[in-house]
């Protein structure tokens, strides 16, 4: 017998109290939602401020060693750029992970309104939740990161991601693999430092910060200036958040933004399936045996052995 | 090539760190040239025509908010600030920090839950907004390089100048 | 070979012993299908479809080559908003519906007993298995890296991911399906304690098979619940797609079973079993029957899937006239035709409906896929090259698939020769000192 000392009553009840932390955390992960990391970062687009100095594309070139562009970053001839029949504008490639584009909507009257897109980290993102192999991980600042070294390359993502973000390097036959944005994770988020296109950003039209912060900041921005800006930030509730979000004074829809999204995580369309998954495994074997028995209802030895022959 | 990475790009910010010290003499006298000069990296340093903006505009609390003497323009000040009698400083650095987004910063901003002021653009971005807002309204040199030359570096940066990618320069319509 | 049926009297090889001189075949001779080398080159060279084939082969087999020297790009248009083309939109999304025939037939002849159609049960489990060997042959030209196909399995698993599961259940089906149809090879191979064995587990690996079908037959369907913008909203349901996907598998695989069927007996009549040949026409209007039910439920649910999501404004725009065009040719009508041809007994007219419901269910595939992916971005035609490489892989299913009807017992029954009845004889070095074996002969009159 072993007498129980003050000391070893309070160690014995540490413990016991963050056990209960431990499995409360367990608690949480096993939510059935998750709203992204609660200190995650982001940045926050403010269109009415953008000035199409492609300096972001510039610094992001830069700062990943991509590359030579095609035309200088000074050039604006590239806003006039379209392909496909005219139906669309510059995107997100292998070269580039971020892009400028320029826009000439109807609610200003046709001035220029430059859209500058890349990447939106979603909170709950549908290239990770599609990967098959995990190559996708969403950090704790914010991040969406890619591991090609476990990609096997069937592009999933590409087809999951609603903001038609990644690139794929199709001329390597023998290293293919995802290109985008990483929100410079392994050069400056991992260590506290805004990304590159942010911090070489002259009008601050990306404001960098945590993301609970910078959905006040938008808001409160709306709400001092109700006719500059349109009342919505893009991206604080679209696939179910995203890290980077977007103000402008112009709708949305006018600018190559998709509105139609949908305001919760595209994983969820595939969970009333997955949650068929376990019943069909748990429930198939013993209905069709049953089905099986009784169709054969006794007879089928004999049935087996005559069609044997 | 990492640090001369991070190296350059922090240059970018303290490039536009005005050199403010004496702005106001002791005669509280506006000087008449400002030079923001220490955008050394991509671009050269900018003199500031002071005289000539405090000729050409309507008062001094269309640049400095922190107004002197002529009342709180902007609505969304008077709400508060009203009844200001101005500050000390008209020096933009005095709020407007050089770099913004660094995690101390933002922390400093984050620390009082009650703060108002949560959202302060840096430094540069003061700089930018007020200038090149009102130079694109009053159809006022706009270009970049229309207030600051640009640097060797600035040109390796843009990859523009003799920087170019060699099949660009051909389809460039714009300079 | 109808050529050497004809004229040489040729019977094909349907058990483990020659007729002629009562000795056991050789593997090599099991291979050249009972031919000299001479005469099996030479019946190879008389079928104007090996020429076809060997064009394609001849072009397309380089420009795969091409395809792993340069990249993906090379033959494709690598872009970014289209990242799946016909590899995957033909090669997983058409062949692995139409493959659906060996889970649908084990089911009914294994499970529920109906013997009716134990003649082509083989046939449908052969038509599944290669259909899905094929989709893998596909998704290895298709996958960036293929040479890391394993690694959903081994290395890194991503769980929450739909496609984790197809990935998952498609190879465990595959091995399913590679030992049920392993029993017909081990017959023809003359391993009958193998077959007896695998035979044993039949009813396990059929329910095997219901479980891993029903499942990846719907999450096909439901991988492109990740793209609910870009699949057009006709095409699209978030509740419904993985059920569509899964009854359309249905007809889709009955019918291939009867398209293949019917060109196997136009084609190599001399291959098929007497029991096969009999009971086509009976068994080909039972299939018709479990077709058409699950076309007419297939009609009911789209309806519901429609009214569902409300999406009736659609039709009336071009994207709904291809829409209804696709019902129109690939369900409603084939309902209609599988109606009068049972009514009537055409085999003929059935025949026809069911290469007319194949036709259907591809185009519902690749609309789903890419041809209305991005439907309010811009259309993309596939890449040459992407064209021939598909094509030619179609060709080497198709030749993989004749070369096993040739020689394994699927459309003809094995005779098998009783242990006890054959009388061990010292085999000798040629084959021309024997003449004639009197009891093997006598046991295989008993026999049949």
């Amino acid at each position: 017998m072993r007498k129980i000392s003050r000391r070893g009553f309070f160690k014995v009840t540490a413990a016991g109290s963050s056990a209960v932390a431990v499995s409360s955390t367990k608690k949480a992960f096993g939510m059935k939602e998750f709203h992204g990391y609660p200190n995650s970062m982001g940045v926050l687009v403010d269109l009415t401020r953008c000035i199409g100095c492609r300096t972001c594309e510039a610094a992001c070139n830069k700062e990943h060693g991509l590359p030579e562009p095609e035309l200088p970053f000074d050039d604006f001839s590239v806003f006039d750029q379209v392909y496909h029949d005219g139906k669309e504008k510059r995107r997100t490639s292998d070269k580039a992970f971020t892009v400028v584009n320029r826009y000439n909507p109807k609610a200003s009257g046709g001035e220029p309104v430059y859209r500058k897109f890349q990447c939106n980290h979603c909170n709950e993102p549908a290239c990770l939740t599609s990967c098959f192999v995990n190559a996708y991980t969403k950090t704790k600042e914010g991040a969406v990161i890619y591991n090609p070294d476990v990609c096997v390359g069937c592009r999933m993502c590409m087809v999951a991601c609603p903001f038609l973000v990644p690139a794929y390097t199709y001329e390597s036959a023998l290293h293919p693999q995802i290109k985008k944005c990483n929100f410079c994770y392994d050069t400056r988020l991992k260590y506290g430092k805004p990304p590159a296109c942010v911090e070489a950003c002259p009008q601050e039209a990306l404001t960098f910060g945590h993301r609970k912060t910078l959905i006040k900041i938008a808001h409160e921005r709306i709400r001092e200036n109700p006719k500059k800006y349109v009342d919505h930030v893009y991206g604080e509730t679209e696939v179910g958040g995203t890290s980077w979000m977007y103000l402008s004074g112009v709708p949305f829809d006018q600018l190559g933004f998709n509105t139609d999204l949908q305001h919760h995580p595209i994983l969820d369309n595939t969970k009333s399936f997955l949650g068929f998954v376990p019943m069909v495994l748990g429930i198939w074997p013993a209905l069709f045996m049953g089905f099986h028995l009784l169709a054969k209802g006794g007879k089928g030895n004999d049935e087996d052995k005559q069609s044997n022959k | 090539m990492k640090s001369r990475t991070i190296g350059i790009l922090g240059g970018i910010i303290l490039a536009l760190i005005l050199v403010s010290a004496p702005v106001f003499g002791m005669d509280n006298k506006p000087p008449a040239t400002v030079m923001i000069d220490s955008l050394s990296h991509l671009f050269t340093g900018v003199e500031f025509d002071h005289n000539l903006h405090v000729e050409i505009t309507e008062g001094c609390s269309v640049c400095h908010h922190h107004r002197f003497g002529n009342g709180v323009v902007d609505e969304n000040c008077a709400r508060c600030h009203s009844e200001c009698q101005g500050t000390f400083s008209p020096t933009c650095s005095d709020c407007h920090v050089s770099d913004p987004f660094t995690g101390k910063h933002i922390r400093e901003m984050e620390a009082n839950p009650n703060r108002y002021h949560i959202d302060i653009p840096g430094l540069k971005a003061a700089y930018h907004l007020k200038c090149l807002t009102c130079h694109i309204k009053e159809e006022a040199p706009s270009e970049c390089v229309d207030c600051h030359a640009r640097t060797d570096a600035g040109n390796r940066f843009y990859h523009s100048g003799k920087y170019a990618p060699a099949d660009g320069d051909k389809n460039k319509n714009h300079e | 070979m109808n050529r050497l049926i004809e004229k040489r009297g040729y019977r094909p090889i349907n058990s483990e012993d020659n007729p002629d001189n009562g000795r056991k075949w050789s593997f090599k001779q099991k291979l050249l299908l009972g031919l000299s080398p001479k005469a099996y080159l030479q019946q190879l060279l008389h079928n104007p479809v090996n020429w076809a084939l060997c064009v394609i082969f001849a072009i397309g087999l380089p420009v795969i080559v091409y395809r792993y020297v340069m990249g993906l790009g090379g033959v494709m248009h690598a872009s970014y908003d289209y990242p799946w083309g016909l590899f995957l939109g033909f090669g997983l999304f058409c062949m692995v519906p139409l493959s659906a025939s060996g889970f649908l037939l084990g089911t009914t002849v294994e499970l529920f007993g109906h013997t009716k159609f134990k003649p082509i049960l083989n046939l449908a489990l052969l038509n599944g298995l290669l259909g899905y060997l094929f989709a893998v042959i596909y998704l290895l030209v298709d996958l960036g890296c293929p040479w890391r196909l394993y690694y959903p399995m081994f290395v890194s698993w991503g769980t929450a991911a739909v496609l984790f599961l197809v990935g998952w259940h498609v190879a465990t089906y595959l091995s399913v399906q590679i030992m049920e149809v392993s029993e017909a090879f081990f017959e023809w191979v003359g391993w009958p304690t193998a077959k007896k064995f695998i035979h044993s587990g039949t009813i396990g690996l059929t329910v095997a098979g219901i479980i891993l079908s029903t499942l990846h037959q719907g999450a096909l369907g439901t991988l492109l619940c990740y793209a609910p913008g870009k699949v057009h909203p006709l095409w699209y349901s978030q509740e419904f797609l993985w059920i569509f996907y899964l009854c359309s598998s249905v007809f889709a695989g009955l019918c291939m079973v009867i398209a293949v069927s019917t060109i196997i007996k136009k084609t190599m009549a001399w291959r098929c079993g007497s029991e096969f040949l009999e009971n086509l026409d009976s068994i080909t209007i039972g299939l018709a029957k479990g077709a058409s039910m699950a076309l007419v439920t297939y009609f009911i649910i789209k309806i519901i899937g429609i009214t569902h999501d409300n999406e009736w404004s659609y039709l009336a725009t071009g994207w709904g006239q291809w829409f209804m065009l696709e019902i129109g040719l690939g369900v409603v009508l084939p309902i209609i035709l599988f109606a009068v041809g049972i009514r009537r007994n055409s085999v003929a007219l059935i025949r026809f409906t069911a290469f007319l419901t194949i036709a259907g269910l591809m185009m519902n595939r690749l609309n789903t896929a890419l041809i209305t992916f991005n439907w309010n971005l811009y259309q993309e035609i596939p890449h040459p090259l992407e064209t021939i490489i598909t094509v030619t892989i179609f060709a080497l299913f198709i030749t993989v698939y004749r070369f096993i009807l040739y020689r394994l017992p699927i459309v003809y029954a094995w005779k098998a020769v009783p242990e006890e009845a054959r009388i061990p004889v010292p085999v000798p070095d040629r084959a021309d000192v024997v003449t004639a074996r009197p009891e093997p002969q006598l046991t295989r009159v008993m026999n049949s």
